[in-house]
Parts: structure tokens; C-alpha cells; sequence
């Protein structure tokens, strides 16, 4: 019972009724004191003890004799008592110390499985890693810097997402911190790119307006500010994911075609875009190709006289990006995400030389041997496609424009179309494994599956 | 019991051993004869197997387990050898008068009184120092090495303290105290009160009845941690020393031994008293209101 554990005052109450005259000892002689010394000094023997035990039980003279030898003794007069321990001993009790251990131990084995065993996430601390490629010496006659604004703000992106700007080489993210960092920088750039979109179909029906003369004489010119930030929302887009071995020398090799048909495409002034569908997609249908290094993606198409001085800028940013990519600064490179020439989307898979590329009209390739050569594979979509991400060799996750959502478990021997929780663009989607991804729609929204599409869940 | 000296014949190396080790700490105060070492054994044998005829490895553990060094300091000082008797007040001295001084409550005149009577019996000069055939008997002749001579010192101050104590409360009255006439009016009187219930005094008297045979019915040794405890208001630490058990085991052991005694009384009042649940709980209300028990007498009065 309950009851039985608690202290019985009343007991202890009746008990401490006691007389203060002597009584009579009992009848038997008492031990003398060479026994009442060897009894204090516990040197008799079992039975002696008990004997005396006996005796003292009942004997009240040896009773005080012995509280007067146990008073007397050195250690009860200089200090407490023996077995009485120093104030600060209980430090070192085990029976508080024991639980408080055993807590600890416990609480650090938690956050370790936590840390190893966290849930898989859109972007998870073993598959982001930002890269600082090798520093290699900068040519003498080249500035460091970037010199424009812009340029300077994309780096500016660029540091943002970067989880950590030591000039060692390539750095694993691994922090829960620096994962809800990138975690909310990528939300951010989603929602922000989002914004972007919308404001360039404005732009691009304003355009659109302008070129068939039914607004003319009042041409809106695209704020450099808001290509800027247009620019700068792309830039952190560009998410870093881990690359195959082998595999970052095609990209380089990619990335700088793509940075020479950017200064091709800035040189040929290309034409206004003659529909609403401007931003992303309008680029990619353009066969406007995309710098990676710079992040910088020209969305729109402004009127010759505006365009000349964007030209110019976008001119220096590419080079600023070509300069960034040779002299090793921070370049956040995203495989998965590669957009190469014509548009196409280049998605690698971790630890590996097997590559994908989806072409702007659906077409599917796979390379085996980092992309020295490339088998078509047969697809069921004829979109474009936005975003892609391989969790292995064999599983692949694509999205695109008009919610297309296409999955591949064995390698890309079948791609089967995955129910699209949107009928707007995928614009990043990153895939944990043949059951589990996440994607961030056109319109910012960020959706999670478990059940490879059968159900999605808004975040 | 044998004599002593036939013992010692038969463990003639462990003696020599024996001695041996008492000439080498004896060393500090100018050595010790053979032949009062080897008495001071025998006495010893003899104190300690008075009434049995010990194994011949009983002995030789016995003889073991002696405190030699202080033994050879004790015959020393019992053939009034002067380098040892300053060696011994040297070393002693102080410790006995802090002793002493614990002992008397820190009442250092009474404290100073206790440890100088000492020396004089120690001496051979005090109330145990002159025998009939006007002998000096020195108190040093009842150390037998059991103990250590510093515990054995404190021993007897304690119980020449004791016993002063006890003899000046028999003759004494207490200014501070009740006196037991005045006691016993004062339970006179509140238990035959008007207003109080007529069956308290019963349930009182119950109460003491079934709590005194409880205690009877404790082990010595639970006995004896109560006796500590409640009678002489030893701390845990203390009466974890006396006993030899950590102070939280006392602790322990006193919370069962007030359950067990709980139950004990609870079972008592309700099966050969046939009180019901509540008269028990009014026995306990009217105990805890007034309680006409002593404790140490019921403690002391072992049946």
C-alpha cells in the first residue's frame, strides 16, 4: 500500500515520548570497557557482537555509554560523524548521480539517431552539398571582383545558399541548421521565382502588347531592378546536390557551352516574345540557354532600345560568371537540375556516371558513362520538362510544364506518369526514393508524396 | 579455560612474531620487556576465551587481530617506564581532553575533572590504583590490545561519565524537569477531565499495552537503533557508526521498524483488543494529544 511507505508520524510521534530519569539496567553485568572499546572498534567477533547487541538493547547504561564513546570520538568532534559526508560530497552520490547518467546517456543517443536518422526532406543534408571547386591562380589582368551590381548581388544569392564559404574543398552540409537554412532559402527562392513568373507574363502581355502596336507609344521599359531580382531569384533556384564521380567534368564542359550561347544569344538580340508565356518556359522555347555558374537566366524579352543596355550588362555578368567558374570561386552547381544547351534538363544520379536529359518536347535520354553516350529512352510526355532528381541509379523523379510528373524506378526502362498534385509547372522537385518526393510548384506551393503520387500533401 | 601461559607455550613463533613487532614500534618510548609483554598476552587469552577451550587457530587469529603497538605502549607504561609514560601523554593527552570535552557537553571544568581522575587510575594512583595488599593496580592492567588504547581511553571516560551522570540523577532533583508525582497528576488530570471522552484513558492504556509488547518483539538490534535514536538523540551518522551501516541504511531501517510496529500495535488493538477502525484512529488521536508512555523504559525493560 501507499500508505506503508509514507513516514508514520504518529508512530514516530508516540516514540518520542521518552523519560529523562534512569532506569534500572538489566540484571546481567555490563561489558567492561576493553569490550565496549573492541565492540566500538567492531574488532570482536560475530557472536560477541550479537551477545553485546543483546545487552545494549536493553541495557541503558551501556546505551549512554556508547552515545557518550561515539560523541567523543575525533571525527564526531572536529567534523560530522562517520559516514557523514563533506557538504559537497553529494556531487558524487550515485543514487543521483546514477539516473542523471543514465539521462544523459540516453539524450545522447536520441540526438544521435536523431542527427542519422532524421526524415528524408526536400533537402537533406547528405544529398546538398555546395562545392568550392578547387581555387585555381586568377589571371593577372582579370579583377576578382565583379564589378557590376548585379553580378555582385547573384553572388550575394549565391553566398546566401551557401551553407559555408572556408576555401577547403567540397563540403558536405550536414548541420540540422544548415539544412533549415537552405531548407527555407530554397522555399524563399520558390516563392520568389514564383513571383517572378507572374510578373514576367504581366511583362510578357505588356510586350506582347507593345509588338502588335496596340499600346505603342507607351512601351513600358523592364526595370533593371526587377531583372535584377528576377535574375537574382533564378540564382538561388540553383540548388547544390552531390555529384557522380566523373560526372562534374561534363557538366563544366556544359557549362561553359551554355555560357558561350549566352553571349551568342545576347549578341543576336533575340526577338520579343510574341506570347504571355514568358520567364522560364520562354527561355527554354528560345533555346535561350542558361549560365550555371552566374545563376543568371535572361527571362524576358524587352524592346530593342531597352535590351542594349541590358545586353551590356548581361554581357559582363556572363563574363563575371565565366571568371567565377575559372578562378574556383563559389559556383553552386546543381546537377540534377543542369540545364544544358537547347533547353534540355540534365539530372545525374548521386554517386554514379549515369545521367538523364529530357529534352524541351518530352524526349528522355540516359547516359551510363557521364555522358560520353546517350540512349534514348521512350517517354510518355511530350512536355517540357522543369526539374528532375534520381535518388539512385534506377529512380528518377521529372516534373514539368502543365503538372507533368513522370517517374522511373528501373533505370528509365519505363517512365510511367505520376498523379500531378498541379496543373501549372514543376519547378524543382527532389525525389528520396521511389516512394517519397517533394516539389515546389510555378505558384510557390511545395507539395510532399509518400506514396509515389497516390497522395500529396501540402507544406 | 587452560592457562594462559600453556596457550602461549603452544604458539611459541607466533609470540616471538608478536614480540618482535612490539619491540619495533616500541622503539619510541625505550622498548618493552619480554616478560610483561608475554603477561599482558596471557591476560588477554585468558579475558577473551574465559569460559572456552579454544582451537589452536582461534588463537592464532586472536592473537592477530591484537593492537600490538598499543599493547607494548600499555605494558610500558604499566612498569612505569618513563619514556613511554611521556611518549604515551604526548601522544594522548590531547585527544583525551577533546574527548572529554564531548563527552561533558563541552563543560571543560567537568571536562579537565574527567581526564586528570583518569591519569591518576592510569597511573595506579586513583580509586582503582590501591589494592587490598596496597599493590598499585594501574587500569593499564585491563588493556588486552581488543581495541585500540585511544577507543579504550574514551571508553572509560565514558562510562565514569555515565555513571557520574547517573548517580547524581538519583540523588539530584531536577529543577528543569517534571518531577513524576507532577507528571503523573498532570495525566491524572487530562485524562479524568469531564469534557474528555470517558474511554480515553482505555484507549490509551490499550495503546501502551500493545505498543510495549511490539517493542518487546523487536530484534536487539532494531531494538537498540530506536534506543539510539529516540533515547539518545544519536544522529544517523552516529548510530550508522555504532552499528556499522551507512547512515541511510538506519535511515531505513528505523522507517520499517516504526511500519513494522505500526502494524503490529494496528493488528493488536483490532484482533485481541477488537477495537474497530475507528477507535483505533482514536487511539492514535488521543496519543498524539497526550501520551503517557516512556519509551525508555519500555526499551529497557526486556521481557
Amino acid at each position: 500500500m501507499a500508505d506503508e511507505q509514507k513516514p508514520d508520524k504518529a508512530m514516530a510521534g508516540m516514540l518520542k515520548r521518552k523519560s529523562v530519569w534512569p532506569h534500572a539496567s538489566t540484571r546481567e553485568a555490563c561489558p567492561d570497557a576493553a569490550i565496549l572499546a573492541a565492540y566500538f572498534d567492531h574488532s570482536l567477533s560475530a557472536s560477541e557482537i550479537s551477545q553485546c547487541e543483546l545487552h545494549f538493547s536493553a541495557c541503558l547504561r551501556c546505551q549512554e555509554q556508547l552515545a557518550a564513546l561515539v560523541r567523543s570520538e575525533p571525527t564526531s568532534v572536529a567534523t560530522p560523524a562517520v559516514g557523514k559526508k563533506p557538504a559537497i560530497a553529494w556531487l558524487w552520490d550515485w543514487r543521483w548521480m546514477a539516473p542523471v547518467g543514465a539521462a544523459v546517456v540516453a539524450l545522447v543517443f536520441f540526438v544521435s539517431y536523431k542527427t542519422m536518422y532524421a526524415p528524408a526532406g526536400p533537402l537533406q543534408g547528405g544529398e546538398l552539398m555546395a562545392k568550392r571547386e578547387a581555387p585555381t591562380p586568377p589571371a593577372a589582368d582579370e579583377p576578382q571582383k565583379p564589378a557590376e551590381p548585379a553580378a555582385g548581388k547573384t553572388q550575394a544569392a549565391a553566398d546566401a545558399i551557401s551553407p559555408a564559404k572556408s576555401p577547403s574543398a567540397p563540403q558536405r552540409v550536414t548541420g540540422r541548421s544548415d539544412l533549415d537554412k537552405l531548407q527555407r532559402a530554397n522555399e524563399a527562392a520558390a516563392l520568389q521565382a514564383a513571383r517572378a513568373v507572374q510578373a514576367e507574363k504581366d511583362k510578357g502581355a505588356r510586350l506582347a502588347e507593345a509588338a502588335s502596336g496596340v499600346v505603342a507609344g507607351r512601351l513600358m521599359p523592364k526595370p533593371a531592378d526587377e531583372e535584377k531580382q528576377i535574375a537574382t531569384a533564378e540564382s538561388r533556384l540553383t540548388v547544390a546536390q552531390p555529384q557522380a564521380p566523373g560526372v562534374s567534368a561534363s557538366i563544366q564542359a556544359e557549362t561553359a557551352k551554355t555560357q558561350d550561347r549566352v553571349a551568342e544569344a545576347n549578341r543576336a538580340q533575340a526577338a520579343p516574345v510574341q506570347g504571355a508565356e514568358a520567364g522560364i518556359l520562354g527561355a527554354q522555347k528560345q533555346d535561350r540557354a542558361i549560365p550555371i555558374a552566374d545563376a543568371k537566366e535572361p527571362v524576358a524579352h524587352a524592346p530593342a532600345g531597352v535590351k542594349a543596355k541590358e545586353q551590356g550588362a548581361l554581357k559582363k555578368e556572363s563574363a563575371v560568371g565565366r571568371q567565377e567558374a575559372a578562378t574556383g570561386s563559389y559556383a553552386l552547381q546543381s546537377a540534377p537540375r543542369l540545364r544544358a544547351a537547347q533547353g534540355e534538363l540534365i539530372v545525374a544520379a548521386p554517386n554514379s556516371k549515369v545521367l538523364w536529359r529530357f529534352g524541351s518536347a518530352g524526349q528522355i535520354e540516359r547516359s551510363r558513362d557521364a555522358g560520353k553516350t546517350w540512349e534514348t529512352q521512350k517517354s510518355p510526355a511530350q512536355e517540357s520538362f522543369l526539374s528532375g532528381s534520381a535518388s539512385s541509379e534506377t529512380i528518377c523523379w521529372v516534373g514539368g510544364s502543365n503538372g507533368v510528373l513522370l517517374r522511373t524506378t528501373d533505370g528509365g526502362e519505363n517512365w510511367e506518369r505520376i498523379p500531378s498534385p498541379t496543373n501549372g509547372g514543376i519547378i524543382s522537385i527532389k525525389a528520396t526514393d521511389q516512394l517519397t518526393a517533394t516539389l515546389i510548384t510555378a505558384d510557390g506551393r511545395t507539395f510532399e508524396t509518400r506514396d509515389a503520387g497516390a497522395h500529396w500533401r501540402a507544406r | 579455560m587452560p592457562g594462559g601461559e600453556k596457550l602461549l607455550e603452544a604458539h611459541a613463533s607466533r609470540v616471538d612474531k608478536l614480540l618482535q613487532r612490539a619491540q619495533d614500534s616500541a622503539s619510541a618510548f625505550g622498548g618493552v620487556s619480554r616478560a610483561p609483554f608475554i603477561d599482558a598476552l596471557q591476560r588477554s587469552i585468558t579475558s577473551r576465551f574465559r569460559d572456552s577451550s579454544p582451537a589452536r587457530a582461534d588463537v592464532e587469529t586472536y592473537l592477530d587481530s591484537l593492537n600490538i603497538e598499543d599493547l607494548a605502549l600499555a605494558v610500558a607504561c604499566l612498569e612505569a617506564s618513563e619514556p613511554a609514560w611521556e611518549y604515551f601523554i604526548s601522544r594522548f593527552r590531547p585527544d583525551l581532553y577533546s574527548a572529554a570535552r564531548a563527552i561533558c557537553r563541552h563543560d571543560e571544568a567537568a571536562a579537565r575533572e574527567l581526564a586528570d581522575s583518569l591519569y591518576g587510575e592510569l597511573f595506579g594512583a586513583g580509586r582503582s590504583g590501591q589494592q587490598g595488599s596496597g599493590e598499585r593496580k594501574s587500569l593499564f592492567d585491563y588493556f588486552h590490545g581488543r581495541s585500540k588504547l585511544s577507543t579504550w581511553l574514551r571508553a572509560i571516560l565514558s562510562q565514569r561519565h555515565v555513571d557520574s551522570v547517573r548517580a547524581s540523577r538519583r540523588s539530584e532533583s531536577l529543577d528543569d524537569e517534571q518531577t513524576e508525582q507532577e507528571v503523573s497528576a498532570v495525566r491524572a488530570s487530562s485524562v479524568g477531565g469531564p469534557e474528555i471522552d470517558p474511554d480515553r484513558a482505555r484507549y490509551l492504556s490499550l495503546l501502551q499495552v500493545a505498543l510495549t509488547a511490539a517493542l518487546a518483539a523487536l530484534a536487539p538490534r532494531d531494538r537498540l537503533r530506536l534506543a539510539y535514536y529516540y533515547v539518545q538523540d544519536l544522529t544517523l551518522a552516529q548510530i550508522g557508526r555504532l552499528l556499522s551501516e551507512h547512515e541511510a541504511t538506519t535511515s531505513r531501517h528505523l522507517d520499517r521498524t516504526r511500519r513494522e510496529l505500526r502494524k503490529q500495535v494496528d493488528a493488536a488493538l483490532r484482533h485481541e483488543k477488537r477495537l474497530s477502525e475507528a477507535q483505533i484512529r482514536l487511539c492514535y488521536e488521543y496519543a498524539m494529544e497526550e501520551w503517557p508512555f516512556d519509551l525508555t523504559r519500555a526499551l529497557s525493560e526486556r521481557e
